[in-house]
Parts: C-alpha cells; structure tokens; sequence
C-alpha cells in the first residue's frame, strides 16, 4: 500500500469522490466532468482519492483544484521491482517472511478475505456477506504470495477455472491480479459522510469496502464500461499467453482460459460495486440497458446526461458562416482554396480509441469530391507511436495541404473556426465534444457509439421531435463517415438545420445546470438518508 | 573479496580441517587424538556452513554431507557449492506457450458440433465472440479480413468495435513490418530487400486490409519497389512478373497484368504465371489472347506484340485508359467470404 495526503488534518468532507487514474492528473472527458461538479458545487465539501497503478506514473495536476476540497489523497496499488536473484539481503529477508507466514498459517487459513477471493471467482452473485468478508482485509500480501491457504485456493481456482492453461501461468497471474487489490483493501481511506466513485473496478471496489466499514452509502457513476475497457485491454494484451490453439482453419470457439480469468475478475469487481452502491448513475438510455445487461440492479438505475454550459447569447443564435463553395474537390495547387473549404473539426486526444486513422481516410475520400478544410484538435503526445501513424497517413495520402494536425487548443476558440464537427470513436459513453459542438450550433457526424445516437436524433419524444442534429455513421467505416461529409459539405442549409436542432437539444436536455442541480439533489438525498 | 572466492576460500578452509583430522589420526592413533580430530572435523562442517553466499538449502546439503563423509563428504561438498543451475526467472523468461497437439476426437468435435465462424461472431457470448476474433486476428489471410469486415456491418455494437479494434491492430501491425521493411531496402539496396518491402506492401491489397482510400497510395509504393528490384538485377526482372502482374490484378487493373505477363509467358513456363494470364485475359476480356495462350511457345513469342486492334465495342488495348470497365473477378476461391460479399 501507497498513500499519501495532501492534507494532514483535514475535517471530514461530506462526499469521498474515488477516481482511478484520472482527475486531476489525466486530462479528459471524465477529468472535466469531475472537475465541473467539484467546481459547480461549492456548498459541498469534497475529498478526492486518486487511485493510480504506480507512484511516479503521473505527472503534475492538469487542473487547479477547487477551494472546496478538503483533501485530496493517492493511492497506488503496484509496488516498484522485486529484488533481483543478486539481492541476497533481500532474499534472506524475504525467505524469513515466508517462514513466518508458513509457521503461523497452516494449509486451512482463517482469513475471511482469502475465502471471499475465492467465492469471487467460483461465485456467480455478489451478497453482502462477499462485500463485507473483502472490507475485513485480514489477508496479507505475504499470506496471499507464501501461505499454503493460498496455495491451496490457487490450485483449485486453476482446477475448475483455467485446467486448459499452464499451472504455472495462472499462478503468476492469480499473484499478478490478487497483490494490488489486497493493497487498496488494506488502505485506509478518506473519511467521509457518502462516497462517490466514478468507475467500478479498483475505485468502485474502493468504494465498496469504505462503504461498508464506515456503514455509509456509495453512488456510482459510470462513465463507461471498466468491464468493457478492460475486456478490450485484455483481448489485445501481448502479456497473456494463451494455448496453442491448434489448426486454424477449424473454428475453435473456446474462449483463451486465462483472458477470461482476468475478465471474470474485473466482471466481478462492477457486480461488487452495483450490489454496494445505493444509487448507480448512467448517462443515457443506451448505457443504462448496458449497465444492467453487466449485472446493474434495475431498480438502482437512474439517468443524468452530462451537460455544458449554454451561454444565453448563443440561444436562437444563427449558425455559423458559410463557406462559399465547398461542393468542388479540393485543389491542393490552390493556395487560396482553403478559405472556400468546409471547416471539419476531430476534437479529441489522438489515440486509437478514437480511431483517427478512419476520420483521416473519410476525409481522403470526400476531398475527392469536395472542398475541406480539416483540423485535428488535440494532444497527441499520450500514443506518440499511434499520432505518427497517424501524421503519416495524411503524408501517405498527400494530404498534408488539407489535413493539419494542430494540438490542443482552448474550448472557446476550438469551435468558433470550425463547420463540422467529426467523431470517429470505437467506443465513447456520453462525449462531451457532441455537446459542445451543438452548444455552437454545428452540425456533428459520430459514430454509432455510447449514447451519440440519442444525443444526435433525441432520446425521449419531444426530443426527437427537434429534429437530427448530425449523422451517424457505422463504427470503422471511412466511406459512411465520407458520405455523410460530403452529404453536410453539399448543402449549407442541411448544416443550419442540424446545427440549430442541435442547439435547441443542448438547451433543453444537456444544459450544465440542470446536471449539477440532479447531483445537488442526489448528494442531498444520500447524506440524509 | 568475490562470491565465488569466498566459497572456494570455505571449501580449501573445510577440505584442510578435513585432511588434517584424518592424518592425524593416521599418524597418533591414540584415544587422546580423537578430540582434537573430531574437532577439526567440526571445524570443517562449521566453515561450510558460514557460506553466506549460496542458498541456505545448498548450504546445509554441503555442510549435512561433510558431516557424514568424512573427506569424501568435502569433495562432494564442493560439487554442491560450485554447481550452478538455472535459476527461476530465467526458466520463467523463456518458456514459451504451451503447445498441445490437438487429438484426433478434438478436431472431429470441432468440424462436426463447431459453428462456423460467422455464427460464431454473432454469439451473444462475449468471450466466444473475443476468441474469434482473436482467431481470425492470428492467421489474417483473405478470408479472415473479410469476416472481420462483415462483422463490422453487424447490429451488435460489441461485435463491431471488436472486429474494429482487430483491424486496426493488423494494420498497425502491417504498417510496422512494412516499414520495417522498407526502411531495409533503403538502408541496403538489394534486389532481395527490395522484393522483401513490395511484397509487405502488396500483401495488404491481397488480403483486403488497406481500405479503398489507402489501396492507390500502397500499391505505388509496392510498383516502385518492385521496379527498384527489377532495376537492382535485370537479367532476373522477368521473375518479377507474377507478383507485379498479381499485384495489377488485384488493383483491378487486367491490362497493366497483361502487359507485364506477355512478354515472358511463354519463356518463364510457369504455371502460375499462366493461370494468372487467363485471369487476367478474362478481366480485361482479351480472349483473342486466351487462344495465344494455349499455343505453342513458339508461335506465341513470334506474335506476342502488338495487340491487334479491337472491334468497335471491345476494350481497348493495354496503355488505354480502362476505368469504364466493369473488373471481373476470377481469383476467388469458393469460400466464406465469397457468399458474405454476394456475387461479384
């Protein structure tokens, strides 16, 4: 265990938010969200845990944060290097632990928590008894790594769940994925009249077990699928070796044993989370249905859309201008083109999560038949190898008259230079760049992801009846995304109609206040009761 | 002082003790002479067992063996302390995945009660569908592409960002070889290495990975290296002609194919490269050149070129223009992904 405060003495705050990797270190979606409500919410008293993988991971804070935060605490859950076989002195150490452990823990162990790791994983439902055998945190990292009680819940759990892996490979990994959570169980955390995390997984387990010592209530909020994210880590994870899997021109629909491992176990941390928390927020109708197809109870469920703040200028306000004549293909001989061109905005980080390599063939391809003026807003220093594939492309295409990487930029300036805005993510929940955009009256092209539909075309039936306020596209499919470009660059008109649409759905659903007044309202309910 | 020594000094230390006892006793085989024989021996094992610098279980073997074999016990004390194995870490690095040959009753089971793979890709079974994909991801030829593509179009939003994340990850994989690749044949021109970049290049048109978008931008840097190996070697140009041409083809481009294959047809004799003409022939619907193909070699060198001019409704010859005309398929084996894109 790893932690450290920012505050020595600090009062208790009313509201523990648990936030993994993210705020105030990492910017993002999820880190403005947070740093809204902190800020929004100045009546509330908060204290912050950052939960993150290694000390030293994370730079400086990204955000200020506000004066409301009583104190603001990090916990990490991986340790640095183990000695090397050299380290003697190390090794003595070590080997007198394990002689300790041996001697005062037979092959029975007596810990709640080793048995309720075990139930965990053979176990298909989450009661409070699991939750509060966790909160007991009487397993120590030595007893998990030496202690024959382990061992002997490893060799069944290897048994009955992963017979087709090597022993040896589930051993490393059960050790490799029981070590950091028995840290954050061992840790102490905030005290706190409610807690709030914004994910499931190690905050949301965090949470739970906080909630139970303390016997005061967890909301939850999800902002995507931890199961989900994860699921796609691991299926993608060069660390996991999976058996061989035999000719493979003959389907072999057995799942790799030690993927689903780890997957079941990241599974059962949102279950433990869901059972613990008292109310559990999703940000659309979509990821609701989601969230309980993942084991969410129903009737925890509630919906509050994340919202932004809609200057009362921009209301009934026109669109922006025109371009004079984008519906011509683009010449790249022409230095004076771009100022007829459609200005087409990405605004986000240039990772592979948001695909960009499509958004730059969608706009290889309609520059072929219209003008376009394309920027890509945002940091690209977070997958240096993924943003120079991607600046290579636009090399490759010959695009780099029209194409231009230009960095991060302020909110405010980003859309006013901007006609349209393009969003070709693999996977978001609720992105706050649709919002924006439509607080600027743009049109917005996103893929089918998260809750874009909703957001685009309207989630109940007044809100539909505003109209589309964008396209959606199909996921990875740069001609749907150029059709639909080239569709908005062909008619000025159509990008008024949509841009005014999507004004009106920001005004009337997604404004920030009407987010932080269901927060203040849910903050309100949970402490009192 | 070293490790090894500091072992080497404990063991010269005990083996010493160990000679003294025994010749004292030979020497003085008095009672008197037992106590400080057995000394000396104690002496032995003690100095043994301050060997701070191997594992304590080797330890105490080296010391356990001087204990009960007298002399001999040292000698085989000092096999124990010197012996080095392998230790964990280093079994750890370097083993590999477990490899299990599948039995016979496996395989049955799998083609007779298996899904095939489409069935499989919708499974509502998240981790079903994963280990598909993965499988599809392991051996990308055609067929795998196109499934992986198809599954893009599918309903289900899971399915598509799975297929979607394995694409991308072939193609970053794909643009690091060929790079790699590329940046070799730059590094050292060679008509080898040249080949070696084309070929990377071309295999993403061959199996469908490069999107319509990229396809022109690929297959030119494919042509140029290919005529940077031809170039490099040209007594040994014509060999390039079946990848060049299959290239061609596969850009949709027949009569680009063609005239790279008529002028070696006949003289290189490869089968392939003839079954390749006739694919070629029949795209750009040249069956005047069909016949031609089947003749002997040599009337057929003796009447390769020019192209003799086309009736009025046919296409034109090789070096015009021929976007107008409609590609015919020919290359496609029966296979899955031949039903799941329809006709051609």
């Amino acid at each position: 265990m790893d932690r450290r405060s920012a505050t020595a003495i600090a009062p208790r705050a009313q509201v523990c938010l648990l936030l993994e990797g993210t705020y105030p270190y990492v910017a993002g979606g999820v880190s403005s969200w947070v740093h809204r409500i902190v800020s929004d919410l100045p009546e509330v008293s908060f204290a912050l845990l950052h939960i993150g993988a290694v000390r030293g991971s994370y730079g400086a804070p990204r955000y200020t944060v506000p004066a409301n935060v009583t104190e603001l605490s990090e916990l990490y859950c991986q340790t640095g290097p183990s000695p090397g076989p050299a380290d003697l002195a190390a090794r003595r150490e070590l080997e007198r632990r394990i002689h300790r452990v041996r001697r005062h823990r037979g092959p029975v162990s007596a810990s709640r928590t080793l048995a309720a790791l075990r139930r965990m994983h053979l176990g298909e439902g989450v009661d409070d008894a699991l939750v509060s055998d966790l909160a007991r945190a009487d397993l120590s990292i030595a007893e998990l790594l030496h202690s024959d009680a382990a061992f002997a819940v490893i060799t069944e759990l290897y048994e009955r769940l992963a017979p087709d892996a090597a022993f040896l490979d589930f051993f490393w990994h059960f050790r490799a994925m029981h070590a950091p959570l028995l840290r954050l169980l061992a840790a102490p955390v905030p005290d706190a009249d409610s807690y709030h995390t914004v994910s499931t997984g190690y905050a949301g387990l965090v949470g739970a077990v906080a909630s139970v010592r303390t016997n005061r209530p967890l909301l939850l909020t999800e902002h995507g699928f931890y199961t989900r994210e994860r699921d796609i880590e691991l299926s993608r994870a060069a660390w996991i070796r999976d058996p061989d899997p035999g000719d493979p021109r003959i389907p072999n629909p057995r799942p790799s044993p030690l993927r689903r491992f780890w997957s079941r176990g990241f599974a059962a941390l949102s279950r433990i989370a869901y059972h613990q928390a008292q109310s559990i927020v999703s940000l659309g109708d979509n990821l609701r249905q989601q969230q309980m197809s993942y084991g969410a109870p129903a009737d925890k469920l509630l919906v509050i859309p994340n919202g932004v703040a809609v200057p009362a200028s921009a209301v009934g306000a026109t669109g922006k201008r025109a371009p004079a004549d984008p519906a011509e293909p683009a010449d790249p001989a022409d230095p004076g083109d771009r100022s007829r061109a459609l200005r087409v905005g990405f605004v986000g980080r240039v990772v592979p999560i948001k695909d960009v390599a499509t958004f730059i063939k969608a706009c290889d391809l309609a520059l072929r038949s219209v003008n376009l003026d394309v920027h890509i807003i945002g940091p690209d220093d977070e997958d240096p190898a993924y943003a120079r594939r991607c600046k290579a492309l636009v090399a490759m295409l010959a695009r780099e008259s029209h194409i231009r990487f230009v960095g991060p930029k302020p909110a405010a300036q980003i859309y006013a230079e901007l006609d349209v805005v393009v969003l070709t993510s693999f996977s978001e929940s609720q992105p706050l760049v649709i919002l924006e955009a439509g607080a600027a009256g743009l049109p917005v092209i996103a893929t089918d992801v998260g809750v874009c539909r909703e957001m685009l075309e309207g989630r109940t039936g007044d809100d539909r009846a505003l109209g589309p306020s964008g396209r959606v596209t199909r996921v990875a499919d740069p001609e749907d995304t150029a059709a639909a470009l080239t569709e908005l660059a062909g008619s000025p008109r159509l990008r008024a109609e949509l841009g005014e649409a999507g004004r009106a759905r920001v005004h009337a659903y997604y404004r920030s206040n009407q987010m932080i007044d269901r927060y203040r309202a849910l903050y309100r309910a949970t402490l009192e009761a | 002082m070293r490790a090894d020594q500091q072992s080497l000094a404990a063991v010269a230390t005990a083996g010493a003790s160990e000679v003294a006892a025994v010749l004292l006793l030979a020497v003085q085989p008095h009672a008197w002479a037992v106590l400080p024989s057995g000394l000396l021996h104690v002496v032995a094992v003690a100095s043994l067992l301050r060997l701070r610098e191997v594992a304590p279980t080797r330890r105490q073997l080296a010391a356990a063996m001087a204990f009960c074999l007298p002399l001999i016990g040292i000698a085989m004390a000092a096999l124990v302390v010197g012996l080095r194995g392998r230790s964990g870490d280093e079994l750890l690095a370097g083993h590999g995945p477990v490899r299990r040959a599948a039995s016979g009753a496996e395989l049955t089971r799998r083609l007779t009660a298996g899904a095939p793979t489409c069935q499989i890709l919708l499974s509502a079974d998240a981790e079903t569908r994963r280990s598909a994909i993965a499988a599809l991801q392991r051996d990308p030829d055609a067929r795998a592409i196109a499934l992986l593509r198809w599954s893009l179009a599918q309903p289900g939003p899971d399915l598509a960002l799975d297929a979607a994340l394995a694409l991308e990850e072939l193609s970053v994989r794909h643009a690091e070889r060929s790079a790699q690749a590329c940046a070799e044949a730059d590094r050292r021109p060679a008509r080898d290495s040249a080949i070696a970049a084309a070929e990377e290049l071309a295999s993403a048109i061959h199996n469908g990975l490069a999107d319509p978008a990229l396809r022109p931008a690929i297959a030119a840097r494919a042509r140029d290296y290919y005529r940077r190996a031809a170039e490099l070697d040209e007594h040994r140009a014509p060999e390039l002609a079946l990848s060049r041409a299959r290239l061609e083809l596969a850009m949709l481009d027949p009569e680009a194919a063609l005239a790279l294959i008529e002028p070696v047809l006949h003289t290189a004799g490869d089968p392939q490269l003839r079954e390749l003409h006739r694919d070629a022939a029949h795209a750009a619907r040249r069956f005047d050149l069909l016949a031609r193909a089947d003749a002997s070699p040599a009337v057929a060198v003796a009447d390769r070129a020019p192209c003799p001019a086309p009736p009025a409704h046919d296409p034109p010859c090789a070096g015009e223009p021929s976007v107008a005309r409609p590609a015919v398929v020919v290359t496609w084996h029966a296979s899955e992904s031949e039903w799941l894109h329809g006709s051609a």
